[in-house]
């Protein structure tokens, strides 16, 4: 059946994008825009795929390419927030060297084969007819992608933490002045938002694809920055948005498979499209939910 | 929540000795002396400059004093940076209050009074919020989202959160009625009143006589960085006294506007038919808003701020479209036009809030000018910036205005020096229309006295001025007619002589909720 395969795809295909743009989202609420996000996903697909081929174990692998992911965001924690460097230009380097340095280390990982995360059907529930096999067939990563999204919305909106977060995004010196330093819960952020794009990336090599292939996130973390604003910096959102880009990728997949005579490069380009048709959309709803401070850089003086 | 230990047998609070303060060759206190008990009300007034805020500003923490020191309980403190003044019990409510827009009430306190952990309470916070707010009289909605409130509101949110704050037991108010209608500051008072009977300290810092002299137990009057004059409530003789140690040596000059009833109607220089405004969010901010404005009038916009005054000031000047409507200047129809249009047709804009609308932060006052079109001087192919600059010193409304030396960067004015250049900017266009926001906002009684004569003479020159302010004294004081933005309409117009400033207030406050 088309549809249940498409909509099972939306999920396989969506889930690096999705755990991207969570992560992503955890950075912006707290001001920071990471276009790195892109360099920290292909740092978690190479880094947990040369793990997994090291020690067998996709586990190990997956926490080894949440740290990758950190790592780059760590670099770019260290230049926006300590030395006050531009968001954008930072984000964009980092992009890059992500690119050239994963295929530098990752080319002797291009023709490995590894077991890495497969299908777990869940019992019973992945019997129940269509529902089933679009929900209960997945890769673990997968499962606990989905799971994330309500911790993240209850981190967020229910706890000292998550108004903590929201506050450095919005009015750092409103924070500072209740004795916190938004510079640490910034950076905490980043890190953690260049953790879960990390496991995104595992999840595209370890668990997706089951191999390693230059620059193989092709544009997915930007995909995931863009997504956070079509969401309106809203974890469902986010992951609804993944999911349908996950959606036109599998539909293209599909299309392919059954030879209609439509260009590759077209279908490609058809995920993107759709991106960019989900922005056009929503755009004008954006501007009142932006967080305030998203992209300044806080002096540290108490004002007022 | 009430203040603790009050066993203690030292009846102050706080005592502040000789505090001196210098920034670079400034110096902003010498040598001042503040005692605050608990269980009063402590007022200190003093003009702009006087030095009210860096004293607050030691007081809260936010300054280490140079010399001089603070003894609470008998005690050496040091209260430098603010946790630690929080930490002994000292909250501020700040005038441009330190709230997060986007959060909701809830959230906001949670920011301010929980300390440990990762998680919080909501629901018993939630409880706290509603308790303290029922015992002092402070209405506050827990689930709102604090964008949504006006300034009102927000100001209850900010002594909420300052009460729930453990140990708080002397508050800083700072310049607290500003922003209130008079049914508020009456209750706002009261609130005060309840605060001191539960053994809070409280220290007020205000600029309104008639306020200190409802309330306050103390007063000290702070002019150039000293104490000039301290009393308790019952050694004070009248409110003219304190005028007086606030002026030192100079002139108030008095308040003197020539009304001209029986005159035929001027002409008509902005009309506006069936405006309607949207604001930032999508919403209408004013429906169907009928207006007219006349050469040689003052036209007072009363409101609570957020009514829409940003919205229709915006829009009066081309910077927001209407989305329906006729908006005339003259005999032109301007509506979806743009600024340049607006200037050109005459009208001149002082926005609500020029440090941020109006200020470059690098320019210098001149170039601030002469980005606003003040004419050029030609030298050769460059510019004659020494003749433009000794022509706006020589201006009358430069003089009027005593704006500050044209080459200083517009980012190290105070507050009064910033309103004075947009003012001055505003004046030397010699507009046909002046749209002025809150103009002695942030002003020592002098200056504004000074600026509110201004807008009178330029009136009586033919200029329609059409001013919004939420200072009620200032409007009836100024205006020929007033309309009052509530609830999204205009009401109005009402003749000054024909109302009074209760029915006005009523109408802001009441305006709203029956919308």
């Amino acid at each position: 059946m088309i549809l249940s395969d498409i909509l099972a795809g939306a999920l396989r295909s969506g889930t690096s994008v999705m755990l991207a743009s969570q992560g992503e989202l955890l950075s912006e609420r707290a001001g920071v825009i990471n276009l790195g996000t892109e360099g920290s996903m292909l740092g978690g697909a190479m880094g947990g795929f040369a793990v997994t081929v090291w020690t067998g174990n996709p586990w190990l692998g997956t926490l080894a390419g949440g740290l990758c992911g950190l790592l780059v965001a760590a670099i770019h924690a260290y230049l926006v927030i300590v030395r006050k460097a531009n968001q954008l230009a930072t984000g964009l380097t980092l992009m890059f060297f992500g690119m050239g340095i994963t295929a530098f280390f990752g080319r002797s990982f291009v023709s490995e084969r590894i077991v890495g995360f497969n299908p777990v059907p869940i019992p019973w529930l992945s019997d129940i007819p269509f529902l089933g096999d679009v929900l209960f067939r997945h890769d673990p990563l997968t499962y606990l992608s989905i799971l994330l999204v309500p911790c993240l919305w209850f981190l967020l909106f229910r706890t000292r933490l998550g108004i903590m977060l929201r506050a450095a995004g919005e009015r750092e010196e409103v924070l500072f002045a209740s004795g916190i330093n938004p510079k640490l819960v910034r950076g905490a952020a980043v890190l953690a938002g260049g953790f879960l794009a990390g496991i995104g990336g595992v999840q595209l090599s370890v668990a997706y694809t089951h191999s390693w292939v230059e620059n193989m996130t092709q544009g997915r973390g930007v995909v995931a920055v863009a997504l956070v604003i079509f969401a309106s910096w809203k974890p469902a959102r986010a992951m609804l948005g993944a999911y349908l880009f996950g959606a036109a990728q599998a539909l293209q997949l599909t299309v392919q498979q059954q030879g209609l005579p439509i260009s590759p490069f077209f279908l490609f380009m058809l995920p993107y499209l759709l991106t960019i048709a989900a922005l056009l959309l929503v755009e004008r709803r954006r501007q009142s939910s932006t967080p305030e401070g998203l992209g300044r850089v806080f002096s540290g003086e108490a004002g007022g | 929540m009430e203040p603790t230990d009050l066993s203690s047998s030292n009846p102050y609070l706080l005592e502040a000795i000789g505090l001196t303060k210098r920034f670079g060759s400034l110096t902003a206190n010498l040598g001042v002396n503040l005692k605050v008990r608990r269980g009063s009300i402590h007022a200190v007034l003093g003009e702009n400059g006087a030095g009210k805020s860096t004293l607050m500003k030691m007081l809260y923490g936010v300054y280490a004093p140079d010399d001089g020191l603070i003894r609470m309980d008998d005690e050496r403190v040091v209260l430098h940076p603010p946790m630690k003044a929080r930490g002994k019990g000292i909250g501020m409510v700040f005038q441009d209050f330190r709230l997060i827009p986007a959060m909701t009430v809830l959230d906001n306190v949670a920011l301010a009074v929980s300390r440990e952990g990762w998680r919080f309470r909501r629901k018993e916070l939630r409880e706290r919020i509603l308790e303290v707010s029922a015992k002092y009289g402070l209405a506050v909605d827990p689930a709102a989202e604090v964008w949504q409130l006006d300034l009102g509101q927000r100001q209850r949110l900010e002594i909420v959160k300052t009460l729930l704050v453990p140990h708080t037991r002397l508050i800083i108010f700072d310049e607290p009625t500003s922003v209130l209608v008079p049914q508020e500051v009456d209750a706002f008072l009261n609130m005060l009143g309840m605060l001191k009977r539960d053994g809070y300290g409280i220290l007020l810092i205000t600029h309104k006589i008639n306020e200190v002299m409802a309330c306050a137990d103390e007063v000290t009057v702070l002019r150039g960085g000293q104490v000039a004059y301290s009393a308790r409530r019952e050694e004070i003789p009248d409110g003219d006294s304190l005028i007086a140690a606030m002026m030192g040596g100079k002139e108030l000059m008095p308040i003197s506007k020539p009304r001209a009833e029986s005159e035929a109607p001027k002409p008509e220089a902005l009309t506006l038919e069936r405006i309607v405004i949207k604001g930032d969010h999508g919403e209408t901010v004013l429906q169907e808003a009928e207006m007219s404005l006349r050469a040689g009038e003052i036209l007072g916009v009363a409101g609570i701020s957020g009514n829409g005054q940003r919205e229709l000031a915006e829009t009066l000047f081309g910077l927001r479209r209407p989305s329906q409507g006729v908006l005339r200047i003259g005999d032109r129809e301007l509506q979806g036009r743009g600024v340049q249009a607006f200037m050109e047709a005459g009208v001149s804009f002082v926005s609500e809030d020029p440090l941020k609308e109006s200020v470059v932060p690098g320019l210098s006052i001149l170039e601030h000018m002469v980005l606003d079109g003040y004419p050029l001087a030609p030298k050769r192919l460059g510019v004659d910036w020494a003749r433009i600059r000794s022509r706006l010193s020589a201006s009358p409304e430069a003089k009027a205005l005593a704006l500050a030396d044209p080459d200083r960067k517009a980012d190290r004015l105070s507050g009064g020096n910033v309103q004075r250049m947009v003012l001055t900017r505003a004046l030397v266009r010699g507009p046909r229309i002046l749209l002025v926001s809150y103009p002695s906002r942030g002003l020592d009684i002098g200056t504004t006295r000074t600026i509110q004569q201004r807008l009178i003479a330029l009136a009586e020159q033919g200029t329609a001025v059409l001013l919004f302010s939420e200072d009620l004294d200032e409007l009836f004081k100024l205006s020929d007619r007033l309309v009052v933005l509530a609830g999204k309409r205009l009401h109005g117009p009402f003749r000054p002589a024909e109302t009074d400033a209760a029915a006005i207030g009523r109408l802001m406050l009441e305006g709203g909720e029956s919308a």
